[in-house]
């Protein structure tokens, strides 16, 4: 149980800074010892994980959500990228979107997204399901060992 | 080119070749009548120019030119009238002319019945023998074509008739030239004059071009002529070659015959010269020995000698001074009496010859005292060597050649010559002389005499054969038959082998016919439709399998009913009535409805016309509709249901754009309002104005979200109403706009000259703002604005480019841009909703063309897009 004192570092990519505002007040609230990296559209993302334009420094997450609709490089080339580099494709990532469509569902499953959770409309559900995602995934799961 | 009957050839239609036969089958007849006539009327003015062309030619007989006359107003007849009757009672006439006058030749030689005719000209009108073959070959087959043989032997007939005239023609003309003997005027009778000839060929010119006219389209083919004048050629030529063969020998034997017969006479004069000369010189030794005569004495002695040879006609004696002294008798020719050696220089010469020599002597003729040219035998008398006196005797023995000659030779004309002059001739020759002379020679005292025979023209013919006179025609004949065998037999082989190719042909023909029968019978009997063939009465003929089972009837049951007894037999086995008979003679469908469940069948009846009445029929087409029927059941509720849902989704659309509007405005109204409300009472802490922030910004977004979605889809209602629109006013509209808001930096906005095309006015427009809005919307965040629009005429249309210097578009994004939603930026930094491209596309589609964006990222995108229209006239636009 020692990796779970350790600081978790959770990578949120995400275009609508509503949903942002949301997510950061959510895991605010919870009050895990952990750490948020921001990426605004998909080559803001991939840039923090391959630590390049400004990110050199940026660590490693542990635990990804991702948006589906993002400007410019969408949420599925970032998941198609992640998942098929032997370096990256360890990460979960959790599909967070605004989308019901079944489509989506089964095509990001296929393409081994971890989870796909569709957002709640209602702030506090929405603020609710981000705190069972992290509780779930930075609590109960063990994580794949750090990797420097 | 069809396979006409036999062999025959279908001459195509040729306006030339029909028009010159036209002309030619007049012409030539007229031309013939103008022949004729002129040697008529040369005969009528005995103008050997006119009948003979030259003198030494034999001319056209009187007979010839009325014959050609006759052929002339024959074929004349037959081209301009109608009276067939009299045509051909002219070239009947004409054939019996010939054939008269050929007759005469075989059986009648003295018959001369054209003599009683045209006996003003006599000799001239006699015709010449192959001339007579040629009227009647000639007669004959003007005959035919006026009977109007069009069948292949008729035709070949005329053809071979008119082939042997022309080669009788020709031949007769160079026997003019290469005739037998040519000596013998009698024989060149045969030859043909030059002008009848050209008569004889003008004439066929006429009858050929007439029947080529007449049966243009089914005269036989040139291999068919050709062959009809090779046999015609030969038989022609193999005729005359004969009939000259015959001629020959017929002379020779005449020639002979008459030789002997020269000799004979000529024997016979020798012979009575020497007995007068040997006489005479006996009367010499008597005179001699008895040293003169008194004048009873030398009367008695010469008498005598007188009464001994009849042929000898006075006797005189002339003293040693070569002076006559007496002669017996005395009249007429006492005035020999007296003359002396100077008389004559003939006689003289003569005299002196026989002094000189002493021995009987001859003179050439020459004219005595009497005045008739007499030849005088001198007997010179010597006493010893003296020289006493002299005897001289005339003797004329035509007088005795009718004794000398045999009966039967009775009518030649004998001529006995000394040199060139003419000793004594007889006249025994009856009628015309013919060109015949034979000649033999016979030594006369000291001089030789030459005895020539010249027969009359009967005696020449009397003494032909009557085969050569035969070869002629039947040669002819035989041509005739023979070129009817071959062209029979050629007919005969082409229709055989025409049959035979058709029999090929039919077999083969049989085999497709038998193949597609089973195939028709293959298809027929695997459809699904019922199909039956119908009698003119309705009656069933032949059905189909699927027939047989929509009636429940075998094949043989169904054979023969009546259609409208008919019962369909649906799959329930329900049967229902029906009355086809109602239904149009001409394809129609009609539904015919069975008890539950429903089957139902169309029936298509056409009539079928196969020109005969009996033939007659109908065939009915049934085919079972009732999945079809299902089917369109379906199809129409799908329909229904189809326009239901787009109906629905126009109200959407409605909702979409009033009752969704309405509480995003409220929802962005009160936001606003709950802000101020909260500043103003001083609740407005960072947190909650960031959160009314979102409320705000969030609404309108979805407003314009709402907005824009509504524009999108409206794009796929209702067709496009195309106009001609000039772009160059768009532009200039969206241009103005552009000038009209300060963008807080310079925008520089140029254009091409822009074509009017027929688009949707409304919708290009959105195009182009669209464009113009994103090069101003992601412009760089410093420096000038460069819009670029340009115009290209590229195939059957146009392509347009937008371009600007804005931050440009990753190559990855190129095609993805197009797509709905689809942002590159974020909408914090660059605001909108990702719908304005798709619109772009969407128009593009809808107007045909094709649309794509070119870029650098930092140097700006270019926008292209087509349409494939026509380029409207400005003027008319305008």
């Amino acid at each position: 149980m020692t990796e779970q004192h350790r600081e978790a570092v959770i990578l949120l990519v995400e275009d609508n800074e509503g949903d942002i505002l949301l997510t950061q007040e959510a895991l605010q609230d919870a009050k895990l010892a952990n750490k948020m990296l921001m990426a605004r559209d998909g080559d803001e993302a991939l840039d923090i994980l391959y630590r390049r334009n400004g990110f050199e420094d940026a660590e490693r997450p542990d635990l990804i959500f991702l948006d589906l609709n993002l400007p410019g490089t969408d949420g599925y080339e970032v998941l198609e990228i992640i998942k098929n580099d032997p370096a990256l494709k360890a990460i979960p990532v959790v599909v967070l979107t605004s989308s019901h469509a079944e489509d989506d569902r089964l095509t990001t499953y296929e393409m081994h997204a971890n989870c796909f959770v569709s957002k709640p409309l209602s702030a506090k559900t929405f603020m609710e399901v981000v705190r069972q995602l992290e509780a779930f995934w930075l609590q109960i799961v063990a994580l794949p060992p750090k990797r420097p | 080119m069809g396979q006409s009957s036999y062999g025959q050839l279908q001459v195509e239609e040729n306006v030339g070749a029909r028009l010159f036969l036209q002309i030619g089958s007049l012409v030539a007849p007229l031309l013939l009548l103008l022949l004729a006539a002129s040697v008529l009327w040369g005969w009528l003015l005995e103008d050997v120019l006119l009948t003979h062309l030259a003198i030494t030619l034999p001319g056209m007989s009187t007979n010839t030119a009325i014959a050609f006359s006759l052929s002339a107003a024959s074929l004349l007849v037959l081209r301009l009238t109608h009276f067939r009757v009299v045509s051909m009672a002219l070239a009947l006439l004409v054939a019996a002319l010939g054939a008269l006058r050929a007759s005469e030749y075989l059986f009648f030689p003295d018959l001369n019945v054209d003599q009683w005719i045209f006996g003003k000209f006599n000799d001239a009108a006699r015709m010449g023998e192959l001339t007579t073959v040629g009227f009647i070959l000639s007669g004959v087959a003007i005959a035919m074509l006026i009977r109007r043989q069009t069948r292949f032997l008729g035709v070949s007939s005329i053809l071979t008739c008119a082939f042997i005239v022309v080669f009788t023609a020709l031949m007769g003309l160079t026997d003019l030239y290469f005739g037998p003997g040519g000596r013998d005027g009698s024989i060149s009778l045969s030859a043909m004059s030059p002008m009848t000839s050209v008569g004889f060929m003008i004439l066929m010119a006429g009858v050929l071009t007439e029947l080529s006219r007449t049966t243009v389209k089914r005269v036989a083919t040139a291999y068919d002529t050709g062959i009809a004048m090779l046999v015609s050629l030969v038989g022609t030529i193999a005729t005359l070659v004969f009939w000259y063969e015959l001629e020959r020998q017929d002379r020779r034997s005449l020639d002979a015959e008459l030789q002997i017969e020269a000799h004979f006479l000529a024997k016979r004069i020798g012979q009575e010269m020497e007995n007068i000369s040997e006489s005479l010189e006996r009367f010499a030794g008597r005179y001699v020995a008895a040293g003169s005569f008194a004048d009873t004495q030398w009367r008695y002695e010469a008498r005598t000698l007188l009464d001994d040879f009849d042929d000898l006609n006075v006797i005189a004696l002339m003293d040693n001074d070569f002076k006559v002294t007496r002669v017996e008798p005395e009249a007429p020719y006492q005035k020999a009496i007296g003359i002396g050696l100077e008389f004559n220089p003939v006689r003289a010469a003569t005299i002196l010859e026989a002094h000189s020599s002493r021995e009987t002597r001859l003179t050439s003729p020459f004219e005595i005292t009497t005045g008739a040219t007499e030849e005088v035998i001198f007997v010179p008398m010597f006493d010893g060597y003296t020289f006493v006196g002299m005897l001289a005797a005339t003797a004329d023995f035509s007088r005795n050649f009718p004794n000398w000659i045999h009966p039967a030779y009775a009518q030649f004309d004998v001529t006995v010559s000394d040199g060139d002059l003419p000793v004594m001739q007889t006249a025994a020759a009856k009628g015309p002389m013919s060109s015949l002379f034979v000649q033999a020679d016979v030594a006369v005292v000291n001089r030789t005499w030459t005895v020539t025979l010249n027969p009359d023209v009967a005696f020449v013919e009397a003494s032909r054969s009557r085969v050569r006179i035969f070869a002629v025609p039947l040669g002819m004949l035989l041509t005739i038959l023979v070129a009817l065998v071959i062209n029979r037999a050629i007919a005969v082989s082409q229709r055989n082998k025409m049959l035979q190719k058709s029999q090929i042909s039919l077999r083969a023909r049989e085999m497709d016919l038998d193949f597609l029968a089973r195939q028709l019978d293959l298809v027929i009997s695997n459809t699904n439709e019922g199909i039956l063939y119908l009698s003119d009465q309705g009656r069933v003929l032949m059905a189909n399998d699927a027939a047989t089972q929509m009636f429940a009837l075998g094949h043989n049951d169904l054979t023969n009913l009546l259609f409208r007894d008919l019962k369909l037999c649906d799959g329930t086995g329900a049967e229902i009535s029906l009355d086809l008979l109602n239904c149009a003679k001409q394809t129609d469908d009609l539904c015919v409805m069975g008890k539950e469940p429903k089957r139902y069948y169309t029936v298509s009846v056409s009539q079928v016309n196969r020109g005969n009445a009996g033939d007659n029929g109908y065939v009915v087409v049934l085919t079972d509709t009732t999945r079809r029927r299902e089917n369109q059941i379906e199809r129409e509720a799908l329909l229904a249901r189809l326009e239901k849902s787009n109906a629905e989704l126009s109200q959407f659309a409605y909702i979409c754009s009033h009752d969704l509007q309405e509480p995003l405005r409220i929802i962005g109204a009160f936001s606003e309002r709950l802000t101020r409300h909260l500043k103003e009472s001083g609740q407005l802490d960072d947190k909650a104005e960031s959160y009314l922030g979102f409320v705000n910004d969030s609404a309108h977004r979805a407003q314009e979200l709402i907005r824009d979605v509504l524009a999108y889809s409206r794009l796929d209602y209702g067709e496009i109403q195309n106009q001609n629109v000039d772009l160059n006013e768009v532009i200039q509209t969206i241009a103005r706009d552009v000038a009209a808001t300060d963008w807080g930096r310079e925008v520089v906005f140029l254009s091409d000259p822009l074509p009017v095309v027929q688009v949707n006015k409304v919708q290009i427009y959105q195009v182009f703002q669209n464009f113009v809005g994103n090069a101003i919307k992601y412009a760089k965040n410093e420096g000038p604005v460069n819009i670029r629009v340009t115009c290209q005429k590229q195939g059957g249309g146009w392509c347009f480019s937008v371009s600007d210097n804005g931050i440009g578009i990753a190559e990855k994004h190129l095609t993805s841009v197009f797509k709905i939603f689809k942002r590159l930026v974020r909408s914090s930094e660059r605001p909108g909703t990702g719908v304005g491209l798709a619109i772009c596309k969407k128009v593009v589609d809808n107007h045909g063309g094709q649309i794509w964006v070119e870029s650098a990222v930092g140097e700006g995108s270019t926008f292209y897009f087509t349409l494939p229209v026509e380029e409207k006239d400005r003027d008319r636009a305008a």
